[in-house]
């Protein structure tokens, strides 16, 4: 495995377990954004760029979004 | 289960997955070495054959076409199903009361910042180029209609997170999204089925391919790739904006 590919993976580890150990969901939120970011990094590594430029607008825009409009659906309904 | 107990479960499991991943990555075959027999079939074709100079485009919409088929119209399923969960049934919606308008407004004027303004406001027309130009592009280079269907629906989204929901709700209509959707689905089947009453294949590519490396080169590709990312643009546009009415116009009870 090359250095380039090592870096790459061990930066999806690093990201994945942030998301995971965060425990505040709005932060786990930015996080996951981060490992799109570093995902389509990964992909483009791997020689897969049709997937990486897929995965960054799903995984880095598109999904956190959602996420964080549920979190502030479900947070309403706390407010009085 | 108590934070030391579960630290002790979390670091067992990984050190049984590195056991078993360690040596699979380490006897990975290195990225240059290709021993399977389907690109070397495919790769001839795709240059010679449909003039694509992206070999991925031409398996994913001529030589695989039926499975990207197969892949929209579960996006579109999947829109229709988020459409089913959150559009108003019997309870009709109530938009905010006026003065309700007029205190969203207020808290996202002063909550707004101008630095995302500022941003979304430079961004948004570049991105839409962009996406516009990797649809256009999809048998030259990298991407396509869903990589650039994609980019158009998050440079859409800016809209909202740039300025705020009155922007997003009068900027994009839910029904043209419908409508958009709907074409670009319809304008991939009747793609697929025109050459059956050429008297062709199913899916085959019946239009007149152009020079490789040329915009519009690989024939039928390039227009079914313009109707991809008209149904997903729209598709995940129409996600949001159902997340986001949910948000912003919650049903009253009755």
């Amino acid at each position: 495995m090359s250095p380039l590919e090592l870096v790459a993976f061990l930066l999806v580890a690093l990201a994945g377990g942030a998301v995971a150990l965060e425990r505040d969901p709005k932060r786990q939120v930015v996080a996951l954004s981060f490992m799109g970011l570093v995902l389509a990094l990964l992909f483009v590594v791997l020689q897969a760029p049709e997937v990486a430029l897929s995965q960054l607008a799903v995984g880095g825009v598109l999904v956190p979004l959602l996420f964080l409009a549920a979190l502030a659906r479900t947070g309403q309904r706390r407010e009085p | 289960m108590t934070g030391r107990a579960r630290a002790v479960v979390v670091v067992a499991s990984a050190a049984l997955a590195a056991a078993f991943l360690v040596p699979a990555f380490a006897h990975l075959p290195p990225l240059d070495v290709y021993p399977g027999p389907y690109g070397d079939a495919v790769e001839p074709i795709s240059l010679a054959e449909r003039k694509t100079t992206n070999v991925t485009a031409a398996v994913a919409y001529d030589v695989r076409g039926f499975d990207t088929l197969g892949e929209e119209t579960i996006l579109v399923a999947a829109v229709a199903g988020v459409g089913m969960l959150l559009r108003p049934g019997k309870r009709k919606r109530h938009p905010p009361a006026a003065e309700d308008r007029v205190r969203d407004l207020q808290r996202a004027l002063d909550a707004s910042r101008p630095a995302v303004r500022l941003a979304s406001a430079d961004v948004l027309p570049v991105a839409l180029v962009f996406g516009t130009y990797m649809t256009l592009h999809a048998t030259q280079t990298p991407g396509g209609g869903f990589q650039g269907g994609a980019i158009i629906a998050s440079a859409v989204t800016l809209i909202y997170l740039g300025w705020d929901y009155t922007a997003w709700s009068r900027l994009v209509s839910e029904r043209w999204m419908d409508v958009v959707e709907a074409f670009g689905m319809l304008v991939f089947l009747a793609l697929f089925l025109v050459p059956l009453a050429l008297g062709q294949v199913f899916a085959a590519n019946w239009m007149p391919l152009a020079k490789s490396g040329k915009l519009g080169s690989g024939g039928v590709m390039f227009v079914l790739n313009i109707g991809i990312a008209l149904a997903v643009a729209a598709g995940f546009v129409l996600i949001v904006a159902e997340m986001l009415r949910e948000l912003h116009e919650p049903e009253q009870p009755s």
